[in-house]
């Protein structure tokens, strides 16, 4: 401490020279300063990766992936701007060490000019510092800090806390009991929705009270919607309180479990250390992406599949069951045939260039417990399961033929040479008859049978990738132009037809009574389930969709481009 | 390894050099480049790690944390300097601790903190030092390493706000000397508790005290005690009945320490990663804005259950509200034992270093006519320049 009274020698060459340095030594730190703030700043603004030029090369990149000049654009751009950026990252460190020098410098300049001050101490010009006032200032600025402390921790009990929420917050109506161990009852299966298009893949819902108005933009009937991490155009499937999603892109693939009664996130699973899973990933088509699969449920498990061909089983609580790799899929789209399970397997139609087999996979395991091969092409349909009173065949639609297998042992039961062009819908099945149909082709209805037989066939607006519903009779189709085509069922009659401004991906859905069926924009259509075009409502999403809805008691859960929407009843507030 | 333990030999032998600086050589300017010399070693050149201000955080993580291992050189870093408090006074932040050198080497101007301020202000390393042990105990990492002021400047790197808090300390310190040292060390508490008990402590004087009150003004620190001669005008009933209320009072508020602890714990569990992280997850789940931070995005891409991190969460919590019942304990009985110790009178002859606070630089040494006296053949002037 310097006491009240200094002289200084500040007229000597050591002062003079440290004063000279100090002022020199503070302009040379503040340039640097100045400079380096300057270099932070380009830093931070030029990620190499995130520059508007890159993004726009690698944008046009996406359109002409074999323009091999723009690829070269890009690495050279690439090389450009990482050197930029790193020479930047080094100019800093030199920065920091010339800044470094340059204070050492200074306050090394300013300590000699401070010892150059002599200072002549000054007996008695302070007050007394611990007399009994001061130490009673003392007690009380003490007891303060202790007081403030105190007050400053316990204002953060008044932060929010989410960690005493709830888990799950309780629903707003009543929903089905969840099944997560036991092996699932029939019963169960029926009413959950647990494969793409429901039950059996049938798209057909049962004891079901569907509304039929909502309206994405007033909120009217959005019981909730949340945004789905990463994308994919695979549809929801819904168990119990539980709704499931996939989602995936180059960086990873994932398994999303929302809460089905306030749209929580309750866990993602990310399908990685996948034994098998391919380092480089296989080219896919942007309409297809890495999760075009819906996964499917038993109840016990979830099951995803992705387009790397990594296939995963997850339990209700996010946690692995298995994992495996079923070869990459060697599929120009992409794969995205989706998965359904069946006597304790999920089966796997996986129709590609080579290797096309249908796969029973143990559901507790992963193992393989059986397998066909196909004589087929690749295919983007998904399988559908035919319960019998003494059995189960699972269908397969694919280029040339359709065919029928024991779901139980993969035994041929039927096949119909009768396919052609790509193979995307589905096929349906209702009283006896299977349908399959695609886009330049025909569509046929299939008596099951050794042999099977076509009872009817046309080739009049047909779907090129929404999959035909059977139902009450009839048979209907939606397709890209926007055309719903109703036969009848039996004999193949055109009853009604009917043209929409936008097309059809997601394919109809029969549900208490009406027929659901998603356009492009996210509009729904329902119409009544009749041999004449009755429509009942269109509801807005006010989102694009082209998955098809899941349907589970009084709710409907719609996966749009962005979000997951559930769709129900409001209570009416009293 | 190898570099550790030669760390520590070296730690030993700045620690004697220390000792002998200040109590036998008694010289300010070599106090002041023993502190540079270890400065560019322990601090630029070994960038700030090991420190015994750190190694407090391994030693309790040694003792409350299953499994947790502590090297030898940390052991000895941790203690080695305590030893020679003990026998030596601080010699140790005199000129050995590289976090106490930086800011000695940008005293330029100090003025004096008044003594109450500065009595209020030292609370807060005790709360620094009760938060630390807490977190560790907890699993909730080592806080002193974390928010170090100073190891950034050493390495040249670290986050901008770390950057700065260290520039402040350092701009903070050309006018109040050594603001981290006296007001926010943990280590230094420690130090404090032992250097009051020192076998032999740097002095004044060399001989005896004259009284000449040069040398009051003359610490940087405000670490001289005046004689107590004027200092009472109270009766000694006043005094005694205060003194008797304040002892009195020290288990009632150390008891109201450890009641309002177990509420702190709660709050004070958000620093524990898991917890932060639970509720930053939660947060996001609530809202629908997903991966708005790293933690939270490399969370999710684990596919690790939310469940299960909301139930680590809440049993790290759960630790943080036992645990905070010693932490207000602790706290409540620092403030306690200060105000009995202010209340106590004292009997004091001569000006003396406060033993506990002195950080023995030596710059009181060339205040004291006897010092001079002792360094014949200097003139004032040459040995002013010492301090």
């Amino acid at each position: 401490m310097k006491p009240a009274n200094r002289s200084f020698e500040t007229s000597g060459t050591a002062y003079q020279l440290a004063k000279g340095v100090a002022i020199a030594g503070s302009i040379f730190c503040l340039t640097i300063c100045v400079l380096m703030i300057i270099g932070v700043v380009q830093t931070k603004t030029a990620d190499p990766l995130d520059m508007p030029e890159m993004i726009e090369l690698r944008d046009s990149l996406k359109t002409q992936p074999d323009n091999e000049s723009l690829r070269e654009q890009v690495r050279l751009l690439d090389t450009v701007a990482r050197r930029a950026y790193f020479s930047s990252l080094k100019s800093t460190r030199t920065g920091a060490a010339l800044l470094l020098a340059g204070v050492i410098l200074t306050f090394a300049a300013l300590k000699i000019m401070s010892v150059a001050s002599v200072d002549v101490p000054a007996p008695g010009a302070s007050p007394d510092r611990d007399n009994e006032t001061v130490a009673g200032k003392s007690r009380v600025a003490v007891t303060a800090a202790g007081a403030i402390l105190v007050v400053v921790a316990a204002g953060m009990l008044l932060l929010k806390t989410r960690l005493d929420d709830a888990p799950v917050p309780p629903s707003e109506e009543p929903l089905p009991e969840e099944v997560t161990i036991a092996p699932s009852s029939r019963e169960d299966f029926l009413k959950n929705w647990p494969s793409f298009r429901g039950p059996d893949g049938l798209a057909i819902a049962h004891g079901t009270d569907s509304p039929t108005s909502w309206n994405g933009e007033t909120k009217e009937n959005i019981l909730w919607h949340r945004p789905v991490p990463k994308h994919g155009f695979n549809s929801a499937v819904a168990w119990g309180n539980k709704v499931f999603l996939t989602g995936a892109d180059e960086v990873s693939r994932e398994v999303y479990c929302f809460d089905a009664g306030s749209g929580k996130l309750l866990w993602r699973h990310l399908a990685e250390g996948i034994p098998g899973s391919p380092s480089k990933l296989p080219e896919v088509m942007e309409d297809t992406g890495f999760a075009a699969a819906t996964a499917a449920t038993d109840g016990r498990y979830i099951f995803a599949i992705f387009a790397t061909g990594d296939i995963v089983a997850v339990d209700f609580d996010g946690t692995r069951k298995w994992a495996r790799n079923l070869g990459v899929p060697k599929n120009p789209y992409g794969h995205a045939s989706s998965l359904i399970t069946y006597g304790g397997r999920v089966l796997v139609q996986y129709d590609q260039e080579e290797d096309q087999q249908l796969l029973a996979l143990n559901a507790d395991t992963g193992a393989t417990d059986w397998n066909v091969e196909r004589d087929v092409h690749a295919s983007w349909a998904s399988p559908i399961v035919v319960v019998r009173d003494d059995g189960a065949d699972v269908v397969l639609n694919a280029r040339p033929i359709a065919a029928a297998y024991n779901a139980l042992n993969g035994e041929v039961k039927w096949t119909m040479d009768c396919m052609s062009g790509e193979v995307a819908p589905s096929p349906a099945y209702a009283d006896g008859i299977v349908y399959v149909t695609t886009e330049y082709a025909l569509l046929a209805a299939i008596e099951p049978g050794s042999p099977a037989k076509i009872i009817w066939e046309t080739d009049e607006e047909l779907p090129d990738i929404a999959s035909p519903l059977a139902v009450k009779g009839l048979l209907i189709l939606g397709n890209s132009g926007g055309v719903v085509t109703c036969f009848d069922s039996l004999d193949g009659k055109l009853l009604w037809q009917q043209e929409f401004d936008d097309g059809f991906h997601s394919s109809p859905v029969f549900s208490s009574g009406n027929v659901y069926l998603m356009d492009m924009e996210g509009s729904m259509h329902i119409f009544k389930a009749e041999r004449e075009y009755a429509p009942v409502n269109k509801c807005a999403l006010g989102e694009e969709s082209l998955c098809t809805a899941a349907f589970t008691g009084q709710r409907i859960f719609i996966r749009g481009k962005e979000s997951l929407y559930c769709i129900g009843k409001k209570q009416e507030q009293p | 390894m190898l570099v550790e333990h030669m760390d520590v030999l070296l730690l030993v032998a700045a620690l004697s050099m220390a000792s002998f600086l200040a109590l036998k050589k008694r010289s300010r300017i070599g106090m002041f480049w023993l502190g540079v010399v270890c400065l560019g070693y322990f601090g630029f050149w070994r960038e700030g790690c090991i420190c015994p201000v750190g190694s407090t955080q391994n030693i309790v993580a040694a003792f409350s944390v299953p499994g947790y291992a502590v090297s030898i050189s940390v052991v000895a870093f941790f203690f080695i300097p305590l030893l020679f408090s003990l026998l030596f006074g601080r010699v140790f932040c005199a000129a050995v601790c590289p976090l106490g050198a930086i800011q000695d080497m940008v005293i330029l101007h100090p003025v004096r903190v008044p003594r109450p301020l500065s009595r209020a202000l030292g609370v807060i390393a005790y709360a620094y030092l009760g938060l630390a042990v807490l977190f560790v105990i907890n699993g909730a990492g080592f806080i002193i390493c974390r928010y170090d002021p100073f190891v950034p400047l050493f390495r040249l790197s670290g986050t901008p706000q770390m950057l700065f808090l260290g520039a402040s300390f350092l701009v903070i310190g050309i006018f109040v000397a050594r603001p981290y040292c006296r007001f926010v060390c943990p280590y230094g508490v420690l130090l404090n508790w032992t250097s009051k008990l020192s076998r032999r402590h740097l002095t004044i004087t060399p001989d005896d005290c004259i009284q000449c009150k040069l040398c009051e003004d003359s610490c940087p620190f405000d670490t001289i005690l005046a004689p107590t001669d004027s200092h009472y005008r109270e009766t000694e009933g006043v005094a005694r009945r205060r003194l008797s209320i304040l002892l009195a009072a020290v288990p009632v508020i150390a008891l109201l320490g450890y009641l309002a602890g177990g509420q702190l714990g709660r709050p004070l569990a958000r620093f524990h990663p898991t917890v932060a992280l639970a509720e930053s997850v939660l947060e996001e789940d609530a809202s629908g804005k997903i991966d708005e931070t790293i933690e939270t995005e490399t969370f999710r891409a684990s596919g690790e259950s939310v469940g299960v991190l909301r139930k680590n969460a809440i049993d790290a919590r759960s630790g943080f509200k036992r645990t905070g019942h010693f932490l207000g304990l602790f706290f409540g009985l620092v403030i306690g034992c200060k105000l009995v110790s202010l209340s106590v009178r004292r009997s004091r002859t001569d000006y003396v270093p406060d033993r506990g606070t002195c950080l023995s630089c030596g710059r009181c040494f060339a205040y004291c006519p006897e010092e001079l006296e002792g360094r014949k053949g200097l003139t004032n002037k040459e040995r002013m320049k010492g301090c």
